[in-house]
């Protein structure tokens, strides 16, 4: 079947895809392929996309407009057989089933029964984002409800082993379907809420299957427990596909198991990121206020008090220079005045004085023989008289 | 809502010490106090955060009572 080709060609991307698409579309043609339809798609069109799944895989489909009468009605959940082609589209690498006629072989009752218990739940507000609870910033202590055996368990331990630190682990092993599942997953549910101390987060979850396969997490049941849980739950059912009522009455919900243990991998990582950060901020802080202080005492050494504490002396001296002048200027001015009072008085007193005014020509007449003011004076009597310059003695006549 | 010695709180608290040391007008005595509460809660979360414990439990029931084993993986 394989055409013989060299080994040691280098394929373009084109020329490998056409290869592929050659082999695919010439051996797989009338194929009949029975699943469960999901995801179903009505464009506008009138063709139908849909995928068909079981437990294991999932391939796309298309059912064409003018296949439509030949088919059954499409419904989401329903089991059916495809009649049809695989097509390749090489552009986007991806293959599907081009459907010549779907013939459902049971109904989806399961999904019928979904969407009602879905609705019932909705509006009594089992899933309303106000009830939804906070993953802690940094979950240590996880609880996984799974099978103990499935690929699940195995998904989840082995991405928080490779990526996470300060764990501890606690795994309420359940039956994930069939008989007794539900039951056991509400018990788990029960006893992972009392441990102590509590656990941060609990992962409920199993790896991808039917509608019929994941039931369990669509069982009123176990929706209204994990509904009820204070531990936060992440669900984490089947692929990214498959969603069940657990996910809505989840805290938080996962495509799938892995990608819940990445979720809580991822939330560590933001916390430490974080407190990295604050980390570099209480270092910047302490410096600041360093910087700060520093500055301040800076500014206040620079004054020029401190940097030449004379010139505050040489000042106040200079004021006390300028002062003392003042004062002696005052006090100069004051005995220049009075000194000119002085004087002024002294030569009125002088003018009053006898021998001034001897000195503007007139004399003290006395009499010669005792002396005494001659105001008046007999013939022969004998004068000495005082000028301003002289003294003579003369006679009356 | 969160206890005070739970990681939240801690870390919580971190926080606000950088905000309030942030504030110019606190004085310096404040300060060193603030800083040195945040750095002995920076090294208590430092140590958690560090831990590289990894343990993995598996919940089992004895009669009434709740057990706990080590979890071996069958199919790892």
């Amino acid at each position: 079947m394989i055409p013989p080709f060299d080994q040691n060609k280098v394929f373009t991307v084109t020329e490998l895809s056409t290869i592929i698409k050659e082999m695919l579309e010439g051996v797989l043609n009338g194929i009949k392929i029975e699943g469960e339809i999901s995801n179903l798609k009505k464009a506008a069109s009138g063709h139908m996309y849909f995928d068909i799944k079981d437990a294991g895989a999932l391939i796309s489909a298309v059912l064409f407009k003018g296949y439509a009468n030949t088919s059954d009605r499409l419904e989401e959940g329903a089991k059916a057989v495809i009649n049809g082609d695989i097509s390749c589209y090489i552009k986007q690498g991806r293959y599907q089933i081009i459907a010549r006629q779907v013939l459902v072989t049971s109904k989806g009752d399961l999904y019928a029964e979904f969407q009602k218990l879905k609705a019932t739940l909705a509006l009594e507000g089992l899933f309303d984002a106000k009830r939804k609870k906070i993953l802690p910033k940094f979950p240590t202590r996880i609880g996984i409800i799974t099978s103990p055996t499935g690929a699940a368990v195995r998904d989840i331990l082995s991405v928080l082993k490779r990526r996470g630190r300060n764990l501890e682990i606690v795994i309420a092993p359940v039956l994930v379907q069939g008989e007794g599942s539900k039951e056991q997953i509400v018990q788990a549910l029960k006893n992972l809420n009392n441990l102590t101390p509590a656990l941060d987060v609990i992962l409920l979850g199993r790896g991808g299957g039917s509608i019929e396969d994941l039931w369990s997490f669509n069982e009123e049941l176990t929706v209204r427990a994990v509904a009820a849980s204070k531990v936060p739950i992440i669900s984490c059912v089947g692929h990214e596909t498959d969603f069940t009522l657990t996910d809505f009455a989840a805290d938080l919900r996962a495509p799938t198991p892995s990608a819940a243990a990445e979720l809580v991998i991822e939330n560590s990582q933001n916390t430490i990121k974080h407190f990295q950060q604050l980390n570099k901020l209480l270092a910047q802080s302490i410096n600041l206020i360093y910087e700060r202080l520093k500055s301040r005492y800076e500014a206040a050494v620079s004054n020029k008090i401190f940097k030449e504490p004379a010139t505050l002396f040489l000042k106040k001296e200079q004021l006390l220079d300028d002062t003392k002048e003042q004062l002696f200027n005052a006090i100069d001015k004051k005995l220049k005045q009075k000194t000119q009072q002085l004087d002024l008085l002294a030569q009125r007193v002088l003018l009053l004085s006898p021998q001034a005014v001897l000195k503007r020509g007139y004399s003290i007449t006395r009499r010669v023989s005792d002396g005494s003011l001659a105001l008046s004076s007999l013939k022969g009597e004998r004068l000495r008289v005082q000028t301003a310059h002289d003294t003579f003695e003369v006679e009356t006549i | 809502m969160t206890k005070p010695n739970t990681f939240e709180a801690k870390l919580t608290k971190l926080e606000e010490i950088i905000t309030r040391l942030d504030d110019e007008a606190l004085d310096l005595d404040d300060s060193t106090k603030l800083f040195e509460e945040g750095v002995k809660l920076s090294k208590e979360l430092s140590a958690k955060l560090s831990d590289i414990k990894f343990k993995v439990e598996a919940l089992k029931t004895k009669g009434d009572e709740l057990i706990l084993t080590p979890f071996e993986s069958q199919n790892a």
